[in-house]
């Protein structure tokens, strides 16, 4: 009886953690969706405080804390108001930093370190490049270093080309081939899971639809 | 069946628990719903983000004490601890609003800066190098700003009725002995320091922190760049005052070697020097900076250059003869600096070490006179961080300073020794972002007087609106009495300055408006009893001395900057007004110094054109004459010198392929030749006088920077786009 009490209790404990973990997995999958399904047009607001919620209740997964900073960049793209901007990229940059360091040589925290530096940048253009221009091309190097296939990356560059003046190495013909090897790097690439990063491609195709 | 029972109650606890509604509404203090906060219970996924309304509602199957925490981009998180049994809890909770960079009141009276710390900034600091008649040097792009007094004819910042000696130069804490290359009669000289090495330029008009000392008018904060990036490159520079050359590597060790020789720009244009040598020189500097961890950094800076310059300048007389005045400079200048932060962001520490040595060795027509200045001097500063979102601070340090400075003249040799050691407190604390206030005390000593004193500041600031804000600034200010008189009495005393300063200001849009109105009280101010009225400002003087010397100063300045009227173009509209009289040196009644001029007016227009990537500039300045003084003069009326003027436009063009950035850029200074003059100099009988005039009436500088390699730091027109 004795026996059969502990093995009650090992089965007990270890459904646990699977339901522990399938009810990370549950809580997770409809966010993300969600967030593969929102193209700017509507508020992240509600998704992020959800995910919130999950990256302070599971203090050791990174994917929580990085949705929690995707969902601040892109809702400050839409931001009018330039210091409520502020405050959500800074909330999305503590947020990026908790996950680099729950995961370290991670490229998709490399290249969202170097979109939410990009954000910030284009919220300062006067003064951005000064403070975040080489934080960018770090953090980008240190994405294609470990990935040099995430299409999230090539899609990044590609922007940065895209909007940098021909003055100045950059300009819409020279991002062409850029946004080209992207779309098919987008086409290649299959997320681990539903609750891994798969976002971007949309992005590539509105700036191939501008030539 | 005991079993059974175990595994029933083992199975309740999982599956068998009560749900409790926790619900209710978050307001801000003024009652006002905060909408979308992130409501949760600790530990778990439950939880809620409030509606429009302030309102949420949520369930939970937890029992027991638990916690609900709340929280808000903007606001300071807030918890509070509930008992779950399965009876609604309802939850009323008023958020704080956290203070942070955004909406903090910020205290300005008094300063004029150009970084990127916070909203309220004036300037950037690229804007010093992009302005026309700046020459890139950062003293003359602060004379431009509001309460700075231009003086042709030296170097130096005069400010608010103050003489060049009441400014101190500061880098990183530290006082930089020599910020100017070493002084010849009437040829002003530029800054040491390029401005590409700060990331943070604050010019004090007066009123400044207790945190620096010695300077009875003004400080020029200077503060290096900080590490930026991890990536190699070179440098070349040429102009026609010479080349230089830099090698960075690996974005934490730069060094730097160039020659300066200023044959060629002489060759382009007609002087009013008469140059034996024409000013050259040699030196290299090495550049340490590295982050040592995410909390801590270390800076070092090493120059040793060295100039050598000869020229004939006029004696005074009749015959309009001129006398031979050769120098040569050899200076070393070195700064080191720690700064650490604790983990929890409560507690920082910064600590400083430099060293400064110089030697001009002079050859005045047939007499050899040597000038050394020596400064060692060490500093250390801790901050506690404390308050609603760690914005207030409570700093206390303090600095020694070994000062050795001599002067031999022929068979005169002058030196002196100080040990000057400081102690400071200050607590900048936040009341509320609106209301912050800055009180501190400062208490000196030096031993070369053998004096003290002890100096109070306060400073505060008060945010009426969301863009604008009114600021206070008030303080005593001491400062030892100028070397020269030192040299042959020790038993002077501290000159003291009291300063009273009222600020208002309103940035939206890219538009910039400031108001600032000061008063000056000047006491103690060292006296010097002569017979006659000698109007040299070279002499040295061996009257008797003493502390009965006053003084005051006051008037108000305007500063209005537009980015955004004319697209891709920034204007910036001075104007500084100055009423001033003071007793002192060898004046023998209060009357208006020679350095002062009652109104200064500069316009500065940028613009930068993005199809060719043209950065055009123009700056416009005008300065009322000044006071002179007769040799022998009795005050009873005063003459000033015309008004001086200045018109000069630069161009600059950027270009870059691949690895591969390049500047070009052309100034012409002075562009209607105006023959501005400075003031008068007179004859030892005082029968002839002699206009002081600009080295150069109208001058031309052209050069390249060639950047190779991925650059640490884009310049801000590579942006521009974005």
């Amino acid at each position: 009886m004795k026996k059969s009490i502990v093995l009650l209790f090992a089965v007990l404990s270890l459904s646990a953690a699977y339901a522990q973990d399938s009810k990370y997995e549950a809580a997770m999958k409809p966010l993300v969706a969600e967030i593969h399904a929102t193209h700017f047009e509507n508020s992240l607001t509600e998704v992020s405080n959800k995910m919130e919620r999950i990256a302070t209740a599971e203090s050791n997964a990174w994917l929580p804390n990085y949705w929690v900073a995707y969902c601040n960049i892109v809702d400050a793209f839409s931001e009018k108001d330039s210091d409520k901007k502020d405050l959500m990229l800074d909330k999305a940059e503590k947020y990026v930093g908790k996950a680099a360091k729950l995961s370290k040589n991670n490229d998709e925290i490399e290249q969202l370190t170097a979109y939410m530096y990009n954000a910030k940048l284009a919220a300062s253009p006067m003064t951005g490049w000064m403070r975040y221009g080489s934080k960018i091309e770090e953090h980008i190097a240190a994405a294609k270093k470990i990935n040099p296939n995430n299409p999230r990356t090539a899609l990044l560059e590609a922007e940065s080309v895209y909007y940098t003046p021909s003055t100045f190495g950059g300009g819409k013909e020279k991002a062409k081939p850029m946004l080209e090897k992207a779309k098919s790097s987008f086409g290649k690439f299959t997320p681990k899971n539903d609750l891994m990063p798969n976002w971007g491609e949309g992005n590539v195709d509105y700036y191939l639809s501008q030539y | 069946m005991k079993q059974l029972l175990l595994l029933t109650f083992i199975l309740a606890s999982f599956w068998g628990k009560s749900q409790t509604i926790i619900s209710g509404e978050v307001l801000q203090k003024n009652g006002e719903p905060i909408p979308f906060v992130n409501v949760q219970l600790d530990g778990t996924y439950n939880g809620a983000s409030a509606e429009e309304n302030g309102q949420f509602s949520f369930t939970t199957s937890e029992t027991g004490k638990a916690t609900v925490s709340f929280t808000m981009v903007g606001f300071l998180p807030f918890s509070q601890s509930v008992e779950l049994n399965g009876n609604p809890v309802k939850l009323n909770v008023t958020m704080k609003e956290e203070i942070n960079a955004l909406n903090a009141v910020v205290i300005t009276a008094g300063t004029f800066e150009a970084s990127d710390r916070n909203k309220m900034v004036m300037l950037k600091p690229l804007d010093i190098v992009t302005t026309a008649g700046g020459q890139a040097d950062i003293t003359a792009v602060m004379q431009l700003l509001p309460g700075a007094n231009r003086v042709g004819e030296t170097e130096g910042l005069f400010v608010r009725g103050g003489s060049a000696s009441e400014t101190k130069t500061v880098i990183d804490g530290m006082i930089v002995q020599n910020p100017f290359f070493s002084s010849t009669p009437d040829v002003p000289q530029r800054g040491r320091f390029s401005p590409f090495m700060f990331k943070g330029t604050a010019f004090s008009t007066g009123g400044y922190s207790a945190q620096y000392g010695q300077a009875l008018s003004s400080v020029l904060l200077l503060d290096t760049q900080d590490k930026m990036g991890s990536n190699s490159n070179w440098n070349i520079n040429a102009n026609l005052a010479g080349v230089s050359g830099s090698y960075t590597h690996k974005g934490w060790l730069t060094a730097t070697a160039g020659y300066t020789n200023l044959s060629p720009f002489f060759s382009m244009i007609k002087t009013n020097l008469d140059f034996q040598e024409v000013p050259n020189g040699l030196g290299g500097s090495i550049t340490i900076n590295e982050n040592i961890n995410e909390r801590s950094v270390v800076k070092a800076y090493a120059t040793v250059p060295e100039n050598n310059s000869g020229l004939r300048l006029p004696t005074y007389d009749a015959d309009n003869s001129t006398y031979l005045f050769t120098n040569r400079n050899r200076n070393f200048f070195s700064n080191g600096s720690f700064k650490t932060f604790s983990e929890d962001g409560k507690w920082g520490l910064q600590t400083g070490l430099s060293y400064s040595n110089n030697i001009d060795e002079l050859q005045i027509a047939d007499n050899a006179a040597d000038r050394t200045d020596e400064r060692t001097q060490t500093r250390i500063m801790g901050n506690y961080y404390f308050g609603n979102n760690l914005s207030s601070a409570l700093t206390v340090g303090g600095e020694f300073h070994h000062i050795k400075v001599g002067n031999i003249y022929n068979q005169f040799d002058l030196n002196m020794t100080d040990n000057y050691s400081a102690a400071f407190a200050e607590s900048e604390f936040y009341l509320s972002s609106k209301l912050a206030l800055k009180p501190g005390v400062r208490i000196e000593h030096s031993s070369v007087i053998n004096k003290s004193n002890i100096a109070p500041r306060l400073s505060m600031a008060y945010k009426l609106g969301k863009y604008d804000q009114f600021s206070l600034a008030a303080g005593r200010f001491y400062q030892n009495p100028e070397k020269e008189y030192l040299y042959l009495n020790k038993s002077l005393d501290f000159e003291v300055a009291d300063h009273l300063i009222l600020n208002y200001q309103i940035i939206k849009n890219l538009r910039t408006f400031r108001v600032e109105a000061f008063y000056k009280d000047y006491k103690n101010l060292v006296t010097e009893a002569t017979n006659s009225f000698d109007p040299n400002p070279y002499r040295f003087p061996i009257g008797e001395t003493q502390n009965d010397g006053f003084g005051y100063a006051q008037g108000f300045d305007v500063f209005y900057r537009d980015q955004t009227t004319i697209k891709n173009a920034d204007v910036w509209i001075t104007y500084s007004y100055l009423d001033t009289e003071r007793k002192f040196r060898n004046y023998p009644k209060q009357v208006k110094p020679f350095f002062a001029s009652k109104h200064n007016f500069s316009l500065v227009y940028k613009h930068f054109f993005v199809e060719p990537s043209l950065n055009i500039g123009a700056t416009f300045t005008h300065t009322s004459g000044r006071p002179f003084y007769r040799f022998n003069d009795t005050f009873q009326d005063v003459n000033e010198t015309p008004n001086f003027q200045n018109l000069s436009i630069s161009i600059s063009k950027i270009k870059k392929v691949n690895n591969h950035f390049l500047v070009f850029y052309a100034a012409l200074d002075n562009v209607l030749a105006r023959q501005n003059v400075f003031g008068y100099r007179f004859s030892a009988d005082g029968k002839e006088s002699f206009e002081v005039r600009p080295p150069v009436y109208r001058t031309f500088f052209c050069g390249f920077s060639w950047s190779i390699g991925e650059l640490n730091r884009t310049p801000k027109e590579a942006g521009l786009d974005i």
